[in-house]
């Protein structure tokens, strides 16, 4: 304690030095603005008007009735879950790839990682133009190459959805990766030993040994996946914009567009304010739901 | 957090053989994944190297007939695109100093004293981090507006400091962690100040901590993007992502110089990723084991 400390000449609130800063600084910049958020989602303030009153809960009203939200929870709920659903199984399997020993892991985990730190709008720019709708994008000159027609991808509502899905899934897999083989190299070689003199067949081993044992991993990856998803706006707005129509707009976007396309700060902070809730939400829930026996 | 044993290579004697189909199945999977990672990136890399015309041109071409530098030499002499580089390294820099000065001086206070509520500080510091940069988009506008920082590089500075001060503070603490008290009481015995110990002793004995911290923040820094977009979007300030998205993404005229601004913009990070690397794999594992 505090007392016992001193005793080596380490003086007893010294402490204080070292931290305060970095308290200050991370509640002024991440705990109060979220508090303001949700104080702004309970006022009519808009971006053109100078003047802001407590309208009580008027923009929750606004927002559960707006008739733009049956299709964006949809496209929510659909590009969330299959982000996050392809982000883990194939972290998964490129994890169990690249732990094999076998010659050139090291410079195939350095390529396997790579997408993880190019900028996401970058990341968005070069989808677009990788699915080009003109003849100019690469990907319809493959697909000529194998004699299909080519295609405006873009312009196509389920299309675009699913070029989102797989540009955000592009990127977002290197971070499962790196949280996986790190959860598969510290499980403990014996059980595998104990597995093989047993006759275990490699489906039996990964699901009753690797799975279970990389189980709070998994949990902490699916975590940080669904609220890295559900925040994300980078991407989707590089690349379509929400397009075409509101076929790729998701909460997120809906959040940006309000604020700054429709000036509407009240409204931008409802939504926000109900993306948080969501994000707690989903993190008890999992927490509950995928309980790790310890 | 956790990337711990990529470091522990098992050792040679214990390596599994394995039989010629299952190695032939596993380099396969290698190679359609380069593939997948690769193309797109080589196709942007290669693109940027092509003249304006081949690019214009159908049937689109994979490798350059020519090479030519002539996209590079535009975008620096016709854009903006210098200014926006300029901006993106001056509000990195100074968020790199900000995040790793504030947050290794709180980590080290963590780390060396006992005191009360200190595990539930560090958890809360933990769940604020949760609280995405997004949800707080109009909170940030209202707050820079009213402080007189729209439009500036020091608001920017300020927000993505407090978003990487946490997670500095948790990679920083679990390294100063494993370096042994003994060492700041014998320094103190001899008369260093706590701050002279930090300095000149634990800093230095951190540097593989360090570098995993400063890379992250980094790359944190450098590709942020709906931030810059709202809080500072002007032509004078505004960084690489937000250029190359507002003045590039929109102009299909600029088709041919975003190629080479894309490789620009991205080649820091790439280098930065290569050299950090191996500090990385061992800085990230140092913090896991708390």
């Amino acid at each position: 304690m505090a007392r016992a400390r001193s005793a080596n000449g380490l003086s007893r609130h010294q402490y204080l030095f070292f931290i305060m800063p970095a308290i200050l600084v991370v509640l002024g910049f991440t705990a109060y603005p979220a508090l303001y958020g949700i104080w702004i989602s309970l006022t009519n303030l808009h971006f053109a008007y100078p003047d802001s009153r407590f309208v009580g809960l008027d923009n929750y009203v606004r927002f559960f009735t707006w008739p733009a939200l049956p299709q964006v929870a949809t496209n929510t709920v659909i590009f969330v879950t299959s982000v996050v659903a392809l982000q883990l199984s194939l972290g998964l399997m490129i994890a169990l790839l690249l732990n094999k020993l076998v010659f050139g892991r090291r410079l195939m985990r350095s390529i396997a990682i790579l997408p993880w730190v190019i900028p996401a709008v970058i990341i968005g720019l070069m989808f677009q133009q990788l699915f080009s709708g003109s003849k100019l994008g690469i990907m319809n000159t493959v697909i000529a190459m194998f004699g299909f027609e080519t295609r405006s991808w873009l312009s196509n509502p389920s299309e675009s959805m699913a070029i989102m899905i797989a540009s955000v899934v592009w990127r977002g897999v290197p971070l499962s990766i790196i949280l996986q083989l790190g959860g598969l190299q510290t499980i403990r070689r014996e059980l595998y030993e104990a597995a093989s003199i047993d006759g275990a067949s490699r489906w039996q081993v990964l699901r009753y040994i690797t799975i279970p044992s990389l189980k709070p991993i998994l949990l902490i990856n699916l975590i940080m996946a669904t609220s890295g998803t559900l925040n994300h706006v980078d991407i989707p707005l590089a690349l379509t914009g929400g397009g075409p129509g509101r076929a790729t707009e998701v909460l997120s976007l809906s959040l940006y567009n309000q604020g700054f396309q429709v000036l509407d700060a009240a409204y931008a902070s409802t939504i926000a304010t109900v993306i948080l809730i969501i994000n707690l939400i989903l993190t008890v829930a999992y927490l509950r739901v995928l309980r790790v026996p310890r | 957090m956790t990337t711990e044993a990529i470091v522990h290579s098992r050792p040679l004697a214990d390596r599994p053989r394995y039989r010629l189909p299952e190695l032939a199945v596993t380099y396969a999977l290698y190679g359609l994944l380069s593939l997948v990672v690769l193309f797109p990136l080589a196709w942007v890399l290669l693109g940027s190297f092509k003249n304006p015309g081949e690019i214009f041109a159908f049937p689109t071409t994979f490798w350059p007939r020519d090479f030519t530098f002539s996209n590079y030499t535009d975008v620096i002499n016709r854009t903006a695109l210098p200014t926006y580089l300029w901006n993106t390294v001056i509000v990195t820099a100074f968020t790199l100093v900000f995040s790793l000065g504030i947050g290794t001086v709180a980590a080290y206070g963590f780390s060396r004293w006992e005191f009360p509520f200190k595990d539930t500080i560090l958890v809360v510091l933990l769940i604020l981090q949760l609280i995405p940069s997004t949800v707080n988009i109009v909170p940030y506008y209202m707050m820079l507006n009213s402080l007189d920082l729209l439009n500036t590089h020091a608001g920017l500075i300020i927000i993505y400091t407090a978003g990487n001060v946490p997670f500095v503070i948790w990679i920083m603490k679990g390294y100063f962690d494993t370096l042994p008290r003994s060492l700041d009481e014998a320094a103190v015995i001899d008369g260093c100040s706590m701050f002279r110990v930090f300095w000149s002793i634990i800093l230095p004995l951190s540097l593989p901590g360090l570098s995993a911290a400063g890379f992250l923040t980094f790359l944190s820094a450098w590709s942020e993007f709906l931030l810059p977009l709202v809080l500072a979007n002007s032509r004078e300030v505004a960084v690489m992502s937000v250029g190359l998205f507002s003045f590039f993404g929109t102009d299909n005229t600029a088709y041919h110089y975003a190629f080479a601004a894309s490789v620009m913009s991205t080649a820091p990070v790439i280098i930065a990723y290569l050299f950090a690397q191996e500090y990385l794999v061992s800085g990230l594992a140092s913090g896991a084991e708390k």
